[in-house]
Order: structure tokens, then sequence, then C-alpha cells
């Protein structure tokens, strides 16, 4: 249905109509602009000669515009469409001046703020000439009140709406016989924010921040009885407590949380709230949805661009160029997160031609975070370039200023600070509680830890960590990374871990340093699994940076090799899984199939040594893990401790069928038969050697590990042909 | 990786979320599990859902079938659903998937009111 605004002029009025709508004109604020199934007229019927462009008035309205003047009072019609008449009073008092008449499906909602903003611009019409932007103003008002029974789209955001309401005084809105209240907390009155805001009204907004869909009470007659029946005696209480006898009531919320309580109460009729009352405040509840579902989009849209100038000013601290170094080849991965997560690094070469490398992480996240490690950043490179002064006395020191420039400021900062002497391979090193530092063997694939060795700086208690060295021989790699690479979370939830980490990168084949940590990285997000998910919320900034030693002796080793160690215990085991997890997934060439077979047997494998070899743990003792790439086949060796295999025994279920389900043990052997080409168990003096081999298309190379050799036809081979 | 398990108990079918990996070190909480549960699946379905269980080795599967045992002698029945492609490739190797009932389409359960209960918090629940 359209909706018609007509403004009648009472012809006892000193004012004319027509002077208001010059006015309007001049403000071009009419004719309103209005969507195409829309109509609205200004008449003024002191002149007829200006009523050109509108239709006549029927007569119906015509006498409900006079008796509303008649009666000062507004008149309202229901026939032969729903309509009302409100008398414009000038600065709400005295005889009325004009008559305001409306025509359209929200008239007992729309109609008595028109007439009350009518009744403003009345009152101040000598200044109309003079003040344009009044009456945009004005305007503004107008079509906020269409735009609240959902007529037109709204541009305006919530809070300036507020803003207008309450600056004209018609925050509360006086609707026909009853009031809309808006409560909002920073204003301290009106629209209510979640129930909290107005502790008059607070056991009232309660149950009413609840309902999705509007409900309607009237306590005084049949229909309220029922319905407070439904939903229990509370909001009744309340009702009453409050002195209402009728109330609408909505809430308002976005993304199922309910934001904003939208309440009507106490209608001054008899009949109370209706179905057609409960259509409109609906409408109004729809709206201010979209208004707030705008307003929290550009809050957002407000916070991402502050997050990209912090994460600028981050990356502006940072190196643009990596030193030239002798004998090394350096590479970095960087990768802020989107609400700063405080890593750095710093590479250069001092003046005696050793290399300062520097790694750490300012804790917390956004822009204080990124304050912190601009000031540490700044401070251990300033500290790091001192001669003669060793990497732990550098923290210190670094530690003194930054605890006194920043006194009042929560400071936990983690920092690994080294010196690597290019012609020696010696690396010195000092560790402030970050603890993800790794040397990976060339000659064996062994992935060494260099632990911390002190507590992160910032606390009070904080005290000098220690000196260590370690020398790296030629084809080795140093790797320093920041915790986010190892806390990367799968879309599943599961953390990527220090032992999948240690397990990709001891495997994966030589490559050159940057080759080799773009490969790791990409493990890294295929992890993540970054095509499906856009924004990263819960990842934190991630920082690899690679030292190389002589890589031009890196070369010819393709396969891949590693070893680790684990203790026998059955809380290994996970640790060991993901390690494996983390090998076998660096190996090329192999389908995920494959993968997963290799995974599943060598987890058994490692758990029969525990839970049998170890007897779960009861026998002190540790597992060496070997994995090569060789004679085309990816081979595991195992090497443990404990009590004997007894295979007299176990060897009648390597029959090819698997246990009887009736028995619950015998499944790990019959896996790791099944899923491996070979296997083979021998013991050699105290020790228990297991083997398992597993078809790989991948690149041929010769064993140089001593768990692989020394097998003898006295070998118990298991399967295989 | 803990084992963590949610658990509805409906007037004919108890329902047993399980997330994690079944492994040796979770293999007892879930053998546990099936005790703590078996004096009330007499006459009931006991549905475990396995949707995030994305690892399942030996000591698991034992586990299973001791759980399957212990449901079968207190007169219930037992019923595996979800499972992941890489876990069921385990029943098929041992032909483990000829013994258990696996159902297919069940529908998800909403487990707002279920009771959690995880392998580092025994007590708790056992309580």
């Amino acid at each position: 249905m359209h909706t018609q605004i007509q403004l009648f002029h009472n012809p006892q009025s000193t004012s004319t109509m027509g002077t208001l709508k010059q006015a309007l004109e001049r403000a071009h604020v009419w004719p309103l602009s209005l969507p195409d199934n829309h109509e609205l007229h200004l008449l003024d019927v002191a002149n007829p000669t200006e009523q050109a462009d509108s239709p006549r008035i029927p007569d119906w309205i015509a006498a409900l515009a006079d008796e509303c003047i008649k009666t000062r009072q507004p008149v309202y019609a229901d026939e032969p469409c729903t309509a009302g008449a409100y008398p414009v009073l000038q600065a709400g008092i005295g005889e009325p001046r004009s008559v305001i008449v409306l025509i359209g499906p929200h008239v007992r909602i729309l109609l008595p703020p028109l007439a009350s903003l009518l009744s403003h611009i009345s009152a101040q019409e000598h200044e109309l000439n003079e003040s344009a932007r009044f009456i945009q103003d004005a305007f503004d008002q107008i079509v906020f009140l269409l735009q609240a029974s959902n007529l037109v789209t709204s541009e305006l955001s919530l809070r300036e709406i507020l803003r207008q309401m309450l600056q004209t005084g018609i925050g509360l809105l006086q609707a026909e016989g009853g009031m809309i209240l808006f409560a909002d907390p920073g204003e301290s009155a009106i629209i209510v924010n979640g129930g909290q805001a107005c502790e008059h009204y607070a056991g009232l907004f309660q149950p009413v921040s609840t309902w999705r869909t509007p409900r309607l009470y009237n306590r005084n007659d049949r229909t309220g009885r029922q319905a407070s029946e439904e939903t229990g005696p509370e909001i009744v209480q309340e009702m009453a407590r409050l002195q209402m006898r009728s109330l609408a009531g909505v809430s308002v919320g976005v993304e199922d949380k309910a934001e904003l309580v939208f309440i009507l109460f106490n209608k001054r009729n008899d009949i109370g709230f209706l179905s057609a009352d409960r259509e409109m405040i609906g409408f109004l509840a729809q709206q201010l949805e979209t208004v707030l579902r705008r307003e929290k989009l550009a809050a957002r849209q407000r916070l991402e661009r502050e997050m990209e100038v912090a994460q600028e000013f981050c990356r502006a601290l940072l190196p643009s160029d990596l030193p030239t170094v002798e004998a090394c080849q350096l590479a970095v991965y960087s990768e802020p997160a989107w609400d700063i997560g405080g890593d750095f690094y710093w590479l250069s070469k001092l003046d005696a031609g050793d290399l300062l490398i520097l790694l750490g992480d300012a804790a917390g996240k956004g822009l204080s975070s990124a304050f912190i490690m601009g000031q540490a950043l700044m401070t251990l490179r300033a500290v790091g370039r001192i001669e003669n002064w060793a990497p732990a006395r550098m923290l210190t020191h670094a530690q003194e200023i930054l605890v006194s420039t920043l006194h009042d400021v929560d400071l936990l900062v983690t920092a690994v600070i080294g010196r690597f002497n290019p012609h020696t391979g010696l690396y010195q090193y000092a560790d402030a509680g970050h603890g993800y530092s790794f040397v990976r063997k060339h000659a064996t694939g062994e992935v060494v830890r260099l632990p911390a060795t002190g507590i992160p700086l910032g606390p009070i208690h904080y005290r000098e960590p220690e000196d260590r060295e370690t020398y790296l021989q030629p084809g080795d790699q140093l790797l320093i990374i920041s915790d986010g690479v190892v806390d990367a979370i799968s879309p599943y939830r599961e953390v990527f871990g220090l032992e999948r980490f240690v397990g990709y990168w001891g495997m994966m084949p030589f490559r050159s340093g940057r080759q080799a940590l773009s490969k790791l990285m990409d493990s890294v997000w295929d992890f993540i699994d970054s095509e499906h998910v856009n924004h990263h919320p819960s990842q934190d900034d991630m920082t690899a940076l690679l030292l190389q030693y002589h890589p031009d002796q890196a070369g010819g080793q393709l396969g891949g090799q590693t070893r680790c160690r684990f203790p026998g215990t059955l809380g290994q085991i996970s640790m060991f899984t993901n390690w494996i997890r983390g090998v076998a997934s660096a190996i090329d060439g192999w389908s995920y199939l494959e993968q997963y077979n290799f995974v599943l047997a060598s987890v058994e494998c490692f758990t029969n040594i525990v839970r049998h070899a170890y007897r779960k743990g009861e026998l002190a003792g540790e597992v060496d893990i070997s994995v090569q790439v060789v004679d085309g086949f990816v081979r595991i060796a195992y090497e443990d401790q404990g009590m004997p295999f007894a295979h007299s025994r176990s060897l009648s279920i390597f029959d090819k069928r698997p246990p009887r389900a009736s028995t619950y043990g015998g499944y790990g052997l019959y896996l790791m038969e099944h899923l491996s080409d070979e296997l083979r168990y021998q013991r050699v003096g105290e020790a228990n050697r297991w083997q398992m081999a597993f078809g790989c298309s991948n690149i041929d190379n010769n064993s140089t590990d001593p768990l692989f050799l020394n097998y003898s036809n006295s070998d118990i081979r298991l399967n295989g042909s | 990786m803990k084992l963590t398990i949610q658990a509805i108990d409906k007037p004919e079918e108890i329902y047993l979320s399980l997330r994690g990996n079944l492994d040796a070190s979770t293999a007892n909480f879930l053998r546990d599990t099936f005790r703590t549960w078996a004096r009330k699946v007499a006459g009931k379905r006991m549905v475990l859902d396995l949707e995030q269980v994305p690892f399942v080795d030996s000591t698991g599967l034992a586990a299973l079938v001791s759980g399957l045992r212990i449901v079968q002698l207190n007169r219930g029945s037992l019923a595996l659903t979800n499972v992941q492609d890489d876990v069921m490739r385990i029943f098929e190797i041992t032909c483990l998937d000829r013994t258990f009932e696996f159902l297919d389409d069940y529908s998800e359960h909403k487990l707002a009111e279920a009771s959690t209960l995880t392998n580092t918090d025994r007590a708790t629940w056992e309580g």
C-alpha cells in the first residue's frame, strides 16, 4: 500500500503552509525523493491553486481533518483505508495552526512523530528562509521515520539516528496512545543494549531480549492472560511493577545475538496491542538489524585498516635485503598475522666479518605488540653491534634498556641472538626463552635442537642466560623459527607441532637453503589449508630464518634421510606419530595412501617396542629411529635395548590372515607385516632391531646409516619374497 | 593428542562422540568408557561416532573389539558411524569391517546437552 502524507492548513491559523512548502523547496527537501512505489503530496487547503499537482482530497479526509482541528486531538479512521489526522501545535502548545493527515499502513506509528516534527518546524517558520540546514536535518528525520518503517533503505548509522532523535526530543516517540522506548547505554537513556542499560527496566528487557519474533502482552484482557500463561509470570509481574497495561516487544540482533530490545508499551486505548502492531514492530526491528549489521561491518573495516597500517609499520622495521656473507646462503620467511603477532628478526654483517643473527617474538597481539616489537628490535640491533660482547651480555643489556623505557608495559619478549663465524663454522648464541633453533646435520639428516639458555626478557626476576656454542659442518643448516610455525592449526583444530616439523625438515631431501625453506613453509600452509580458510584469525605470525653453511657442499644427496630418538614410553606415542607424519609428508612422489600405510605401520612398530620391549615404559630406554630413501624403497629402522622379541610364539600369526575378531591382540604385527613390503627383526647383542621397507618411486640412494647394515641370512625375515 | 568423549544417554540408544586419536595412549580410556556404560547398555544400541577420529592403530582397534565384547555380554549392540576413509582402511585390512556394524547416513546429534569426558579428566566423569 502507498503512503500518502498530506498537509492541511487551518484557515484560522496566521501561518501558511505555502510558506513552509517554499522553504522546503529552497532547501531542496521538497519533493521528497522516495522509491518508485510511494506517493507523497503537500497540500495547502487555504490556497487551492497550489494543489494543482496533487489529487483532490476526498471528503472523508477533509472531514477527518476538520474533526481534528475542532477537538485538538488525534483522530483516526480505518475506512475506506487507514488514515489519521494530528494537530500540529506551535512548540507543542496553543491552538492548532495546522493538521497533518497521513494515509497508509503505518499511520499510527508514523503520524505522531511527524506531527511533532512539523510542530517544531512550524515554531521556527520565520527562520526557515535563513536556515536550510535545519530543514535538511528535519528531512533526515522524516527519512529515518520512513526508513524505520522499512520504506526506504537507510544510509545512516544507528548512532547517528539516535543522535538526531535525541537532539530533537523525539527519542521518546509518542506513539498512538503509547510510547516507543529506545535506550542506549552510551547515551544513558533510550534503545536498550542486551538488557543491561536502564536499571529501571532491566527486569523487562531480559525476557524481551530472547524474543526473535514480536510478542504482545495486554494485561487486562483475555488475550493477555493467555499469553502470560505461555511464558511464565515474570514479564507480567514486571509490567505490573512498572505500571504497564500493555506491551509489544522484540529483540534486535545480529548473528543470533541480541543487541537491542525494542519495546512499545502502555497503549492508551483499552484494546491493547493488536496483530497489526506486531507487524509494524517487526518491520522496525528488521530495519534496525540492517543498520546494525552495516555498522558492525564498518567497524570491522576500520579495524582492518588500522591493522594494515600496523603491519606496514612492522614490515618497515625488518631488513629489506639480506647481507651477503662468505660461505653462507641465507633465506628468510616472514608472514605477519592478521592481528599482528610481534615476530621480528635481523641479519647483518659485522665489521669482523661475522654474521649477526637475531630472531624474537614480543608476546601479545595487535598494536601494542607491534610497538613493543619495534622497541625490542631496535634495542637488540644496537646491542648486537657491540664487538667483543658475548650474546648473553647483549640480551641482558637489552633487558635493562627495555624495562627502563617501557616500565609500565607488560613486557615479555623471547629472543635468540647469535654470531656466526663463516671461517670456522662457530655459532655462538644465547637464547632468552625462545627455544626454536635447530641444526640439521648434513651427514645424517639428524635435527638437533638448540634449547633456550634463559628466560624471556621482561620479567623482574630476569636473569642472564647462558652462552652456548656449536660448530656447523659444511652443508649443515641452521634454522630459527617463531612459535607460529609449530603452532599452526589445521581446519580440524590439530596443531602442526614441533615433532611434525622436525620430522618434515629432517627428512626433506637436501636442497639449497632457499628451496628448503620455501618447501618447508609450503608444507605448513598445506597443513593450515589456506584454500579453505580466508582469514586465519587464530594463526600467529610465522617467521623462519635459515642459514646454510657451504651450500656448494650439500649437493649429491637427493633421496633424504633422517633419524631421531624417542624415550620408550606410552606418552611418546603421539609425539612419534606426529614426527613420522612429518617424515612421510617430506618424501617426494608418494601418494597419500602410501604415506598413510607407512605412518600406520611405523606407529605400530614403535608401539610394539614400547609395550613389549620396554613393557609399557616400566623399563627405561630409548628408541633410535632412522629413515632413509634407498634402493627405491623407504626404509625405516628401529633399535632399542629392551626385552627381546618372542618371535617363536609370535611368528604363528604371520600367516597372511588377520587375527580372529575374538582376540584383542596381534593386530599390530599383522598390520606391520601387511602394510610393508619387507619386515625384518634381528637381535644384536642386547639390542632389538626392526626394519621395514616400503615401495617408493623416488630416486635411489645409497645407505650410509649403520642401522641399515649388517643384516644377514640369519635375520628373521617376516614377509616379502 | 588427548581423546575426548561426549555422551548422550537416550532411552533406546547411547550415543558417544569421540574426538582424537585411538592409539596406545588413549585405548585404556576408551576401554574404561565401555566398562562405565556397560551397566546401562542392556537392550540398547551404543553408537560410536568416529567423525573426529583421524587415526586408529592396532591398540585402538583392540579397544574397540574389547568394547564390542563388553557391550554384547551386557546384552546391548554396538555400531560405528561417520568413520573416516583412512580409519575405515584399517578395519578392512584386518577384516574387522565384517565384525562391526557401520551406520550410513546417521543423522548428526546436537551435543549441547551432552556430558564431556576426557582421558585427562577421568576422575570427574567416573565420579
